[in-house]
């Protein structure tokens, strides 16, 4: 019988029902497409900020005089790969080790004394203890290195930076003598930075020609992180067991600092702070920004959702008075609409969290180039926020409707 | 040649016939009342003179113009100019008073006019009640305000679809009164729906519908 | 004088239904706001974070081209160049302690304090205090607030070490002064070897060719590394945020639709009515969007208030400052709010002028 009602009900009101379940559904893809972007986001960001540049150093660790102008001491380069065993590895995304030397170049207008820098650029190094390798490299540490050529694939190569090569007056392809061997200028380097005036190679090739095997001046880390708070920023050194803990399985850049501290033998390890502290701040401006935007909208809609539902609930004051004229319990007429407002809020929540999903990918894909994950937990809370919304904006009004005296509105709605 | 002729007038909906093939015609001052079954066709017809409606077949002349074929803009101005409408549920704007009930009818024809709403309105014998809401009237007195509506822009024709099918016997009589004395003084042609025999004996003809089709067509002997 | 009667009736209905008129207007305003505060913020988005973005330092360097360095007033020349937000200039030099030689580098003295360094330790603040890089504390056993001596071509100076600090750059291995105190230590007088450069993001071509045009051996480089990842960041954060601003104006749009349709769909009696005494079509929806626009009037300005009281609440949350927003915008949510209003009428009402009048005054 009350089937029969709401079918019919249903069918009177195509129109009305079909603009709630519109009302409904488009609130709810809002909420859940903003929700969605607002969890992802934050990772997006912090991976792209990862494009500034390592956020950690390693160096040989200090002891006198002689380690800052000599570059005597050294880090073992067999320590590199052990950055992916502590227990942020899944957060170190690249590394990248350099080797300072110095070199006597000779090119075709001049000689100059620089540095010869052994490095990786692309490099897959097996990772420890499984079957797997990851990417290293410069590549995955300075991706605005613009290289003109490439880099070279032997010891018979060699990378010049851009001003060191308009100095000695080479481009790729020429020859050159470094300390007296012949190598091929392979390609030319620009960065606007220190390494512009400098010549690489890969570390290995260095490391045998100066006679350093196994040995780094230092490495570079980036890593995705958390970023600082008040309590990150407390000395290890005084904080509790527990406070200890908290830090250390906390993945701030100074836990993970100190973890791959742990790892290297010999070394210190510091945050690059300008780029460590920049990085939180944005983040965590976007974060405030965020979920800002989401409060405001998700009021918005909600409220906007609302007006819907009392607008297309006014009209049905009449058909209340009727049904009470014809004799109907005040608790038949509320499980009618409730029925009615449960089945708007189930096929309107569903819809919207539909919709969601593809609106979430969509501007993921345009924005980030990725997919954003979905959070399958999203679907039953949807749903719930537009049932109880759906339900809510039936019974309201309509116990209002319920109060008034079916004699009124039959008369008055001629 | 009649006022109003209708000639094989079919109307079919989806999953049933309301007009079978309908062929009258009236003469201009002519009271005439449908009678007939609820389901017989006659309101269908009522709204199909008072281009409400379209038939599906058939033409509907109206003193010679064929206005089932009109457009609806032009059908709206027909309607307007020619025809005065009253129905069962008297459809006047709640909000609205008596006078602005009667004013607002003026206004799609033509201007609105207070002192001619208001004369409408006193020949009808509502003079107390002008500034009144719907609610605030008796359901004679709204039918009253109705008939004042209907006849504020000098229609030639009258459709009235059971005009006193929510009153009693006694507003039965006042309003059928009142409509006799306006029609003796206008002369506009009545067409009216009914299904209670007492109201089918006022007029001069009675058009008996069963089923979409004529069934009986009497002409009443007086004047 | 039809005028005159259309208002009066026009006037007549929305004072009944004005409970209705204000819910609808409540909708438009809702969604007005949103879009006002979606644009606010998406407008001033780059801005915002371009501010934030300066602490990652310059994304231009000068250095001399040859051997030479710059005079000092070449500093105010370039700040004064369009689209240059900040520029500041080095000194770079060493100086011996012990008989060691240490790198020199000399800042700006404003810029000290602000550089958002991490110091442990105190900011110097006497004319004889300075900073010394994190590295130097181990390699000569310095601590906080100890002398040192420094001398160069036999000047000697005594300076007070405040404070380390700790970049992870070159500065961990240097002594960081003022300027005035670097050339005083390197005996660079009046000379800056490098000037850092702040410049828009996305103006660094336009800035680069002035600079050099301006200055004699310069060598102007974009410092890709800030450059490029600040571009590409600010890009999708700008485009991220108009994606959504699109997301919401659509469905916002939907939601004022289906509230104003809500609006219209109950007023078929009426409707039927007016068809019956001989309204045209033009005549009804006269009616209809005459409310709508009415709507749409309060529905815009009351939006835009909120909205734009709503972008600031927002700016203030995440970037502690305002965002300016121009004039334009308040004409255009006006406008927007009329449109919307009209717009999410227009079919409702276009779909009600097909109620077939007699079903409806047939009743049920």
């Amino acid at each position: 019988m009350l089937f029969n009602i709401m079918k019919r009900s249903f069918a009177n009101q195509k129109k009305a029902m079909a603009l709630m379940i519109v009302s409904i559904a488009v609130g709810t893809a809002l909420a859940a497409s903003l929700i969605t972007i607002s969890f992802e986001i934050e990772g997006k960001v912090s991976k792209e900020l990862r494009s500034f540049g390592a956020n950690i150093i390693v160096e040989p660790k200090v002891e006198g005089l002689a380690d800052i102008s000599g570059q005597k001491r050294y880090l073992r380069s067999e320590d590199i790969v052990k950055t992916k065993t502590i227990f942020w590895r899944h957060n170190i995304i690249g590394v990248a080790p350099f080797l300072e030397t110095d070199a006597r170049l000779a090119g075709k207008a001049n000689t100059v004394d620089a540095r010869l820098v052994g490095s990786w650029y692309e490099r897959e190094l097996p990772l420890p203890g499984e079957n797997k390798t990851f990417p290293a490299g410069i590549k995955t540490v300075s991706p605005w290195w613009s290289l003109s050529g490439s880099w070279p694939a032997d010891a018979g190569g060699m990378v010049i930076g851009a001003s060191l090569a308009a100095r000695l007056g080479v481009r790729p392809g020429d020859m050159l003598t470094a300390d007296g061997k012949e190598v091929t200028v392979t390609g030319i380097l620009e960065t606007g930075g220190v390494e512009d005036g400098q010549a690489f190679m890969d570390l290995e090739a260095v490391q045998k020609a100066k006679g350093l095997e196994g040995k780094v001046s230092r490495l570079y880390v980036s890593a995705l992180t958390t970023p600082m708070d008040a309590f990150a920023y407390k000395d290890p050194a005084t904080m509790s067991k527990a406070e200890y803990e908290k830090w250390y399985c906390t993945g701030y850049v100074t836990s993970i600092a100190k973890q791959v501290e742990e790892v290297f033998a010999g070394s210190r390890v510091k945050p690059i702070w300008q780029v460590a502290e920049t990085e939180g701040k944005v983040l965590e401006r976007l974060r405030i920004l965020i979920y800002l935007l989401c409060a405001a909208t998700l009021t918005a809609s909600a409220i906007g959702v609302s007006t819907t539902m009392i607008m297309t609930l006014l009209r049905r004051i009449e058909e209340i008075g009727l049904m009470k004229a014809l004799g109907a319990h005040r608790g038949k007429v509320i499980t009618i609409f409730l029925s009615e407002g449960m089945v708007i809020g189930l096929i309107g929540g569903v819809l919207g969290y539909l919709l969601s999903i593809g609106a979430a990918e969509f501007i993921g894909a345009k924005v980030f180039h990725t997919g954003l994950e979905q959070r399958a937990i999203l679907f039953p809370i949807a749903l719930i926020n537009a049932l109880v919304i759906a339900v809510a904006g039936t019974i309201l009004p309509i116990r209002r409707a319920l109060s008034i005296r079916p004699s009124i509105v039959l008369k008055g709605a001629e | 040649m009649a006022f109003i002729e209708l000639k094989g007038i079919i109307k079919e909906y989806k999953t049933t016939h309301a007009l079978r093939g309908i062929d009258v015609t009236i003469e201009k001052g002519q009271w005439l009342n449908m009678v007939g079954p609820s389901g017989s066709g006659k309101s269908t017809l009522l709204n199909i003179i008072g281009s409400l409606d379209s038939p599906t077949a058939g033409e509907v002349l109206i003193d010679g113009r064929d206005i089932s074929r009109l457009s609806e803009d032009d059908m709206a101005v027909f309607r307007r100019e020619k025809i005065g409408f009253i129905f069962q549920q008297s459809h006047l704007i709640p909000y609205l008073s008596a006078v602005e009930n009667v004013m607002l009818a003026q206004y799609f024809h033509s201007m609105s006019d207070e002192k001619e709403a208001t004369d409408a309105l006193v020949r009808v014998g509502l003079e107390h009640r002008l500034g009144h809401r719907p609610s605030q009237l008796s359901g004679g007195e709204q039918q009253r305000v109705c008939i004042a509506r209907a006849l504020i822009n000098s229609p030639q024709i009258l459709l009235a679809d059971e005009p006193t099918g929510n009153l009693d016997r006694e507003n039965t009589k006042i309003i059928l009164e009142l409509l006799k004395k306006i029609h003796a003084e206008e002369q506009f042609t009545i067409v009216l729906v009914t299904h209670d025999p007492f109201v089918a004996q006022w007029g001069q003809r009675i058009l008996t519908m069963e089923d979409g089709k004529i069934k009986c067509d009497e002409f009443l002997c007086r004047l | 004088m039809k005028k005159r009667w259309f208002l009066f009736f026009f006037r007549k209905s929305v004072a009944q239904r004005r409970g209705r008129v204000a819910i609808a207007s409540a909708a438009v305003t809702l969604a007005v706001a949103l879009m006002t505060a979606m644009i606010g913020v998406t407008v001033g988005i780059r801005e915002k974070l371009g501010s934030e973005l300066k602490a990652y330092g310059a994304n231009i360097i000068v250095s001399p081209l040859r051997e030479g360095d710059f005079a000092y007033d070449a500093l105010a020349m370039i700040a004064k160049l369009p689209s240059v937000e900040d520029a500041t200039g080095q000194v770079l030099g060493n100086t011996f302690v012990d008989q060691q030689a240490i790198e020199v580098i000399g800042i700006d003295a404003k810029k000290i304090s602000s550089m958002g360094w991490r110091i442990f330790g105190k900011w110097p603040e006497g004319n004889d205090e300075i900073l010394a890089g994190i590295n130097l504390k181990a390699a000569l056993r310095l601590q906080e607030g100890q002398r040192i001596f420094v001398e160069k071509d036999g000047t000697k100076k005594e300076l007070v070490i405040s404070g380390f600090v700790e970049k992870g750059g070159a500065e961990d291995r240097a002594l960081i002064m003022t300027i005035r105190q670097a050339w005083t230590v390197t005996g660079t007088e009046g000379r800056l070897q490098s000037i850092l450069v702040r410049g828009k993001s996305g103006q660094l071509e336009t800035i680069g060719a002035a600079i050099r045009s301006a200055l004699d051996n310069a060598a102007v480089k974009t410092v890709r590394q800030v450059a490029l990842a600040e571009e590409s960041l600010l890009g999708k954060i700008q485009l991220l945020m108009m994606l959504v601003t699109l997301v919401v104006i659509f469905a916002s749009a939907i939601s004022v639709t289906s509230t104003m349709g809500a609006n219209v769909l109950e007023r078929r009696e009426e409707i039927g009515l007016m068809k019956a005494l001989g309204a045209t079509r033009r005549n009804i929806s006269l009616f209809y969007m005459a409310e709508a626009v009415l709507i749409g009037i309060i529905g815009g300005l009351a939006g835009y208030a909120l909205g734009f009281l709503s972008a600031q609440a927002i700016s203030k949350g995440a970037f502690n400052s305002y965002i300016g927003i121009p004039l334009p915008i308040p004409l255009a949510a006006l406008c927007m709010g009329v449109i919307v209003a009209i717009g999410s009428s227009y079919f409702p009402v276009r779909g009600a002028m097909k109620y077939d009048p007699a079903i409806i005054l047939r009743g049920e």
